[in-house]
């Protein structure tokens, strides 16, 4: 039938596509350069306008939650931008942050004081306080052991030693008189008679007068009371020789200790934070003064109180950020995100199986060492970090760095944690991230909006123009000078030029993603230096793009192996009816390959439904079911305006078992129903790819080049019959970047691109008959299958019976 | 070289602190001298305690209770065999040798009593420890121009020299420098003069009493003046510990 119909009717020659139009070249000479090494290099702005500009807003912005993220693809050259950015905006803002430390908290311990201090003075206050303490461990024991304090000591202790004593030696001696000894018992004392200065013993004082003994015991009762007075009268003065020796400890660890705080209040005095620390330390020390004047003999060089100032770490200054050596505001990349080094922590050590910490092991977090500047981190690595996301919202949110550990968060642990006096906090993050996590946080993450104000958008590629093309070469030499490799010829530029259109996908657009390119420098770089050049030249850098296709390429290979042994069914020649060859891209990572596959369609009576089987099975996407959909609305539009459809048709991809997503399939679904309908047969040599809409307008597909060489390379390794083709969109023409061995078989006749517009063209070129003939077939086919269904409707009544 | 001449040291039922024990054997170790340590118990408070009305005073809250014979000597035994236990394990790690002996009697009877030529060490009482206050350890020497001066300037200098002690507190009476100071063979030794001017016995009980050295150096033949009962209550006060250095025939003879 369909020879008939193509030699009543046949279809109007289509012009095929002329082998100049299926690619875009760059004329080596057309670039006013030799080399690479000419070229001054780019700051990495290259089609970056937008996402530059809202980065210097963004950058230069205040308020809160005005920090960025940045969209872009990892190797899409988002660091580099962002860096160049960044030291343009540090460079307008010379004064670095302030430095802060950790000081303890006398008062309590566990919650250490943070002080701020100007750039590099956290150092210097460091060091004064650890020359103070060298100065009191020398002044202290000096002042204690000098003659005066030891003087003054010794007249004081004599003194309350004498009270004591004289109290003791009064009440001997009027023990004495009376005739009694007082004597020291091991504690306390005892009264006992006495004659001619000797103790009597129980027999001799038996022995003495009734009168006597009576006097005795009468003066020993006197005396015991007396005694008794005394005693009590310890305790006082003891109490008061304990004040008198403090004062007088007090009174000279004043007079050593106050020069040096003295000389450190004025040296800070326009800092009021430090100068209260510093009257708290100064107290502390009166307070444990003592411990200074113990001295050490552990030391062989004498008095080496260098060492001995570890022993008092409580004041000692735990400088968490020094900028003292800064010239501007910091930049910190922080790689590796996670809680701990995102917020800083305390750190603890074990001392006999007890963990103990303080205020000196507190570490800062890249928070802490990015206040005042920036912050750069990666979206993925802190949403993957435990907690790390949760903290750093919190954090921007409250403005200020509060060091705190998980335990202490989730109330996992009642052990007493150090909690130090947050830090406020003044900085701008900048947040890396692909656009799908950023998409994704936009949508389910509430706060992310409102801290996350400013959104950068890397694009991926930008027009190619003479201006473009020149910066892009300027790019080239960027990143071959970042990465140490030869310069590279204007031939070889050039040819980076056309792989960046086809790595772009389009030959009107320049691909910018710099992981790409340099990776492709830096393999042809390897060539060339393996071949003795000096330059990179045109042919290294096709050899580095071939081989790196050819390393990637098994799956490729394996595919179209299954093709020319018939294990996956794909036919180049001859026609059949409800079939026809589809294009599809197959991806695994960064490499794309295109391959036909087979659709075919049934069409049968029924009541005008196009089932679409990959759907039914849950192997089809959204998308592809909507195009099927628009297909059915475009049959019936078309071909059954006023009149039922009284089909069932099945559309399908043979032999496809991993699931099919996207509309560029919907020509090729179209051309194979309307065979199976019609019956009108399709050329097997050609392929088609294109999506459609209701009105039958063809619209442009992705993969263009991809699906092409797909299609070119079967038919070439069953040899090339000299009518096969690929019928693509007209809209992708501009996109076309063909590898050269196609654009070799178009220009000899071998092979042929046709672009069409409309579903009439393509169905014209597919079936080779005029469109006009093939909507009678339509037609036909369709009363046929309506006549059939009446008579089906009134056998169903029983309308012939009676009839 | 070590000196033959046993120390000896009178122990009674007041005990002795364990830091003037290890400071005894130190001292004897850096003399080279054996230790003869009389174990006293005191018939005299015992007697004091047989009488029926006799009552101790004490020194916490002035509280008054009975003296039981009994109750002294376990307090005595005990603070005494404290004394031996803790004195045998010093003497064995610093080598020096070590006597024993008990005896009846008074420790001042005892040190003040025995025969010419040995030199001996009155420690301070366990209370009087604590009244030391902060000061450095010092070594001091009492020179009276007496016969004993040379023995005791002979001790400094050995303490001296094996104790690396650097300086020594001088109580003379004498015009300074006392001539016996001459004796003093230890380079690096600073000597510090101090305000005595007599050493009567109401001053030698006034310096004794005010005793903070951590060892003063005294000929014997000083305290043989003083009162016995006297001298028993400022040796009672006192807060450091007395070296008796005997100038008698044997110190002579002695290397």
């Amino acid at each position: 039938m369909t020879d008939g119909l193509r030699q009543r009717a046949p279809a109007p020659a289509a012009e095929p596509l002329p082998a100049d139009a299926l690619y875009r070249s760059c004329p080596p000479e057309s670039l006013a350069f030799a080399s690479t090494a000419e070229l001054e290099p780019l700051p990495f702005e290259l089609g970056q306008e937008r996402a530059v500009e809202a980065l210097d807003f963004g950058l230069a912005v205040g308020g809160p939650g005005f920090n960025i993220f940045l969209a872009g693809s990892t190797g899409s050259g988002r660091r580099e931008l962002l860096r160049g950015l960044l030291e343009r905006t540090r460079a307008t803002r010379a004064e670095p942050p302030e430095d802060w430390c950790y000081v303890n908290n006398f008062d309590d311990p566990g919650k250490p004081i943070a002080l701020r201090l100007p750039p590099g003075r956290g150092r210097q206050l460091r060091s004064a306080m650890a020359r103070a303490m060298e100065e009191l461990l020398t002044i202290l024991p000096a002042t204690f052991q000098g003659d005066e304090y030891q003087a003054r000591l010794q007249e004081l202790g004599e003194f309350f030693q004498e009270r004591e004593s004289d109290a003791f030696q009064a009440l001997a001696e009027k023990a004495s008189a009376r005739g009694v000894a007082m004597l020291k018992t091991p504690s306390g004392y005892t009264l006992a008679p006495m004659k001619d200065g000797e103790v009597l013993a129980p027999a001799a004082f038996e022995k003495l007068p009734e009168a006597e003994r009576k006097a005795t015991l009468e003066a020993i009762e006197g005396l015991k009371e007396e005694l008794k007075g005394v005693v009590r009268q310890l305790p006082g003065w003891k109490k008061e020789s304990l004040d008198r020796f403090r004062e007088l400890n007090s009174d000279f660890c004043r007079q050593a200790v106050t020069p040096v705080f003295e000389r450190l209040r004025g040296e800070y005095g326009d800092l009021p934070a430090v100068v209260d620390w510093l009257a708290a330390v100064q107290a502390a020390v009166m307070e444990e003064v003592e411990s200074f004047t113990q001295l050490r003999q552990d030391s062989a060089i004498p008095d080496n109180v260098h060492e001995r100032v570890k022993e008092f770490p409580q004041y000692s200054v735990n400088v968490l950020i020094d900028h003292g050596d800064s010239d501007g505001p910091p930049i910190v990349h922080e790689d590796n995100p996670t809680f701990g080094n995102l917020l800083g922590r305390a750190e603890q050590l074990a001392q006999m199986g007890t963990l103990l910490t303080d205020f000196t092991l507190v570490r800062a977090g890249a928070l802490h060492r990015a206040n005042g500047g920036y912050l750069v981190l990666e979206a993925e690595k802190v949403l993957t970090s435990p907690f790390a996301w949760t903290a750093l919202k919190r954090t921007l949110r409250a403005r200020e760095i509060r060091i705190q550990s998980l335990d202490q968060v989730f109330s996992f642990a009642s052990t007493v944690q150090l909690e130090p006096e947050p830090i406020p906090l003044d900085l701008k993050v900048v947040l890396l991230g692909d656009y799908l996590t950023g998409y994704l946080l936009q949508e389910y993450d509430p706060e992310f909006a409102t801290l996350f104000k400013v959104t950068a958008d890397m694009a991926p590629d930008v027009s190619r123009t003479e201006d473009s093309t020149r910066l892009f070469a300027q790019l080239l030499a960027t990143l071959q000078r970042r990465d140490g490799l030869l310069p590279i010829e204007r031939g070889g530029v050039a040819r980076c030029v056309e792989l960046a259109s086809r790595l772009a996908g389009d030959g009107s657009r320049l691909d910018l993603h710099q992981g790409r390119l340099g990776n492709l420098l830096a393999e042809a770089d390897f060539l060339a230096r393996r071949d003795g050049a000096e330059e990179v030249r045109a042919e290294h850098v096709s050899a580095a793009r071939e081989a790196a296709d050819r390393r990637r390429g098994q799956w490729q290979e394996r595919a179209r192996e299954q093709i020319l042994r018939e294990r996956t069914l794909v036919a180049t020649e001859g026609d059949a009816v409800g079939q026809v060859n589809g294009l599809a891209v197959h991806a695994f990572g960064e490499y794309r390959f295109g391959l036909p596959t087979r659709i075919t369609a049934t069409a049968r009576l029924g009541s005008g439904k196009v089932l679409d089987i990959e759907r039914e099975v849950d192997l089809g996407g959204k998308i592809h079911s909507k195009a099927v959909l628009i297909i059915s609305a475009l049959l019936a539009n078309r071909w059954a305006r006023e009149r039922p459809l009284p089909l069932a048709a099945t559309l399908v991809f043979e032999q496809s078992y991993g699931g099919i997503e996207g509309d560029s399939a919907s020509v090729a679904e179209l051309a194979a129903l309307v065979s199976a309908i019609a019956g009108v047969a399709l050329r097997q040599d050609l392929a088609v790819t294109g999506s459609l809409n209701q009105h039958g307008a063809v619209q442009p597909i992705g993969g263009v080049n991809d699906k092409v060489e797909g299609f070119f390379d079967l038919c070439a390794a069953r040899g090339l019959t000299g009518t096969q083709g690929v019928v693509i969109p007209a809209a992708n023409r501009d996109q076309l970047m063909l590898a050269e061995r196609v654009r070799e078989a178009v220009a000899d006749g071998r092979f042929h691109l046709y672009a069409v517009a409309t579903a009439d063209e393509a169905l014209a070129l597919l079936t080779g008959v005029a469109i006009e003939a093939l909507d009678n077939a339509m037609d036909e086919r369709i009363d046929a299958l309506l006549a059939q269904a009446q008579r089906y409707a009134r056998a169903g009544r029983g309308e012939n019976k009676d009839g | 070289m070590a000196d033959p001449r046993p120390l000896l040291v009178p122990i009674d039922d007041f005990g002795l602190d364990a830091e003037a024990l290890a400071f005894l054997v130190e001292t004897a170790a850096q003399l080279g001298r054996p230790l003869q340590v009389l174990l006293l118990e005191s018939p005299r408070l015992y007697g004091i305690a047989d009488l029926p009305f006799t009552r101790e005073i004490t020194l916490f809250g002035a509280g008054e209770r009975d003296l039981e014979r009994k109750l002294l000597r376990r307090h005595g035994g005990r603070a005494r065999s404290e004394a031996r236990e803790r004195l045998a394990e010093l003497a064995a790690l610093r080598r020096v040798a070590l006597e024993f002996e008990v005896r009846e009697g008074e420790r001042l009877g005892c040190v003040l009593r025995h025969e010419p030529g040995v030199d001996s060490w009155l420690p301070r009482r366990p209370a009087a420890a604590a009244a030391r206050g902060v000061r450095p350890p010092a070594l001091g020497i009492v020179l009276a121009g007496v016969a004993g001066d040379s023995a005791a300037v002979a001790a400094a200098n050995a303490l001296a020299a094996r104790g690396g002690r650097r300086d020594l507190y001088v109580h003379s009476n004498q015009p300074w420098p006392p001539p016996a100071l001459g004796g003093l063979a230890t380079p690096g030794l600073q000597l510090h003069r101090l305000p005595t001017t007599a050493l009567d016995p109401p001053a030698l009980l006034r310096l004794l009493r005010r005793l903070r050295n951590e060892l003063l150096i005294m000929p014997r033949e000083l305290l043989l003046t003083l009162d016995p009962l006297a001298l028993e209550q400022a040796m009672d006060r006192a807060a450091g510990q007395l070296l008796l250095v005997d100038g008698g025939e044997a110190a002579a003879k002695a290397p």
